[in-house]
């Protein structure tokens, strides 16, 4: 997993984007449509080609 | 002169059958396959007649696995609608899209296969759900590039599982192009409608999972799921008729799938087989010698782009981060993926877990550890899902229906097959790639029984 992380630019950012809803209630929370960075954004893994282990 | 006599008969005799030869071996060359895709929505791999579902019912999709091929380890690389979709699309992982969370946008750059496909002269279409953008249902976002017609959603009166136009758009195709057409269905996603069930169940034919809690309204859920997996399947067969009427079904190859697993907690959005494992078959008689066959090897969703193509005889792009599986349809037990890769990013809530799959064991990464891990709010509104919430909140929920409330969850989760036994040690040491396991079965956060 380590090796595919690393080949395809996965990451985890500390900011991803929050709960939308209480996970308990199911009701909206303040930080509803607020997004975050997404996985791969500071390695530019859209770019990347490489497939990582087959 | 009596041997050249012979010699010039002898040709005379074998000219028409190598030029027939030839000639049919040309066509076979030029005959590029027709394609479809049915997509299902929240359906998991095993609740399929064929598949091995004891209660629900698809006829029409049973036929076509007897007369073609069925997966029974076809993986998503994520158990989440439309990042799900933008990966089947452009054979490439969930965080390599751009599209890795629900309904992001998908990036400029990002290349979907029907786009090759119509670059290379076939005909494409999409009808039905859309959910590849920002928007779930109104179709927008750079995919609209690869097809060249586009709805028939639930909104424009495709009908309750937006398959109305199906046949519709089998009818008004261009004759005189290959075509490749996207269906995708709504069936079987929350909310349930009551419109036009082709079958019914009973709550009493109901197979309640262990996770969840056995009440009338969780029974009744399911019902209503089985409902429209039903649905699914009486669309599909509504168009392969059509397909027979045109006299095209032979050189048309079917695909059916899921873009994740049924929307019940535990399943849709999670790693576990019932959310992202996908249900594949394949039907294609021009192209596949298999009859009733089942492949168990691994496959990646991200690889049906490229066999796609492939089988088209259109170049792949470099984008594309799966391989042609074309081999598997000759020879459907031959080796081929070593691991299966996926994803769960935010859907809801804030998400981050990783899997990786070999044909012995799954691995998967919990980044959130601190969070509990209930999946989407379709689910946790659902009846089965408020039913369990309420059995959990009077202290009655067994340790199972329990887990996916608990904080902090599992930071890692590794389990086997059911009944192989691994040494954790070794597991440890090297990972998935254990090649010498053999005792210690329920270790650290093994999960007891199996991975579901």
């Amino acid at each position: 997993m380590a090796t595919w992380k690393k080949e395809t630019g996965d990451d985890q950012p500390a900011d991803l984007t929050p709960d939308w809803y209480d996970r308990w209630t199911n009701k909206a929370v303040p930080e509803k449509d607020k997004r975050g960075t997404m996985p791969g954004t500071h390695s530019n893994a859209t770019s990347i080609l490489k497939p990582g282990p087959f | 002169m009596k041997y050249l006599l012979k010699q010039a008969i002898t040709c005379m005799a074998i000219l028409p059958v190598y030029l027939l030869a030839a000639a049919g071996k040309l066509h076979a060359q030029t005959k590029q396959p027709n394609v479809i895709i049915f997509i299902a929505d929240d359906v998991s791999y095993n609740d399929l007649g064929c598949m091995g579902h004891p209660v629900v019912k698809t006829p029409a999709i049973d036929q076509l696995a007897k007369n073609g091929l069925r997966f029974t380890n076809a993986y998503l690389t994520t158990s989440s609608c439309s990042p799900s979709r933008v990966s089947i699309l452009t054979g490439r992982y969930p965080h390599n899209t751009g599209a890795a969370e629900l309904h992001s946008a998908i990036p400029a750059g990002q290349i979907a296969f029907p786009k090759l496909l119509k670059d290379g002269g076939y005909y494409t279409a999409q009808a039905g759900k859309w959910h590849l953008g920002s928007s779930g249902v109104k179709p927008d976002g750079v995919f609209l590039n690869a097809f060249d017609r586009v709805g028939g959603s639930h909104a424009e009166g495709g009908g309750p599982g937006g398959e109305e136009l199906w046949v519709d758009y089998i009818q008004q195709r261009p004759k005189d192009k290959p075509f490749f057409m996207w269906f995708a269905a709504q069936d079987a996603h929350r909310g349930w409608d009551s419109a036009h069930k082709p079958i019914k169940y009973s709550e009493r034919d109901v197979k309640v999972p262990a996770n969840l809690v056995d009440t009338k309204t969780t029974r009744n859920d399911f019902v209503r799921y089985y409902e429209e997996v039903s649905r699914f399947d009486h669309y599909v067969g509504k168009v392969v008729d059509e397909l027979k009427t045109q006299g095209v079904l032979d050189n048309t190859l079917i695909i059916i799938m899921a873009d994740n697993g049924r929307p019940f907690p535990r399943n849709k959005t999670r790693m576990y087989d019932e959310g992202i494992k996908t249900p594949l078959v394949i039907h294609w008689p021009a192209g596949l010698k298999a009859r009733n066959e089942v492949s168990s090897s691994l496959v990646s969703v991200i690889d049906i782009a490229p066999t796609i193509l492939e089988l088209a005889g259109i170049s792949g792009s470099p984008t594309i981060q799966g391989k042609s599986f074309k081999k598997l349809l000759a020879a459907p037990t031959a080796k081929f993926r070593n691991y299966v890769f996926a994803e769960h990013n935010w859907h809801s809530f804030r998400a981050y877990e990783r899997m990786v799959r070999t044909d012995q064991f799954v691995y998967i990464e919990n980044g959130l550890p601190e969070q509990s891990n209930v999946g989407a709010t379709d689910i946790m509104g659902g009846a089965a899902g408020t039913a369990l919430k309420n059995h959990y909140q009077a202290g009655k929920a067994t340790p199972l229906q329990s887990l996916i409330f608990i904080t902090p969850s599992r930071n890692m989760n590794c389990t086997t097959i059911q009944g192989i036994k691994i040494n954790w040690s070794i597991f440890m040491e090297k990972r998935i790639q254990v090649a010498a396991a053999t005792t210690g079965q329920h270790i650290g956060n093994l999960e007891k029984g199996n991975r579901r």
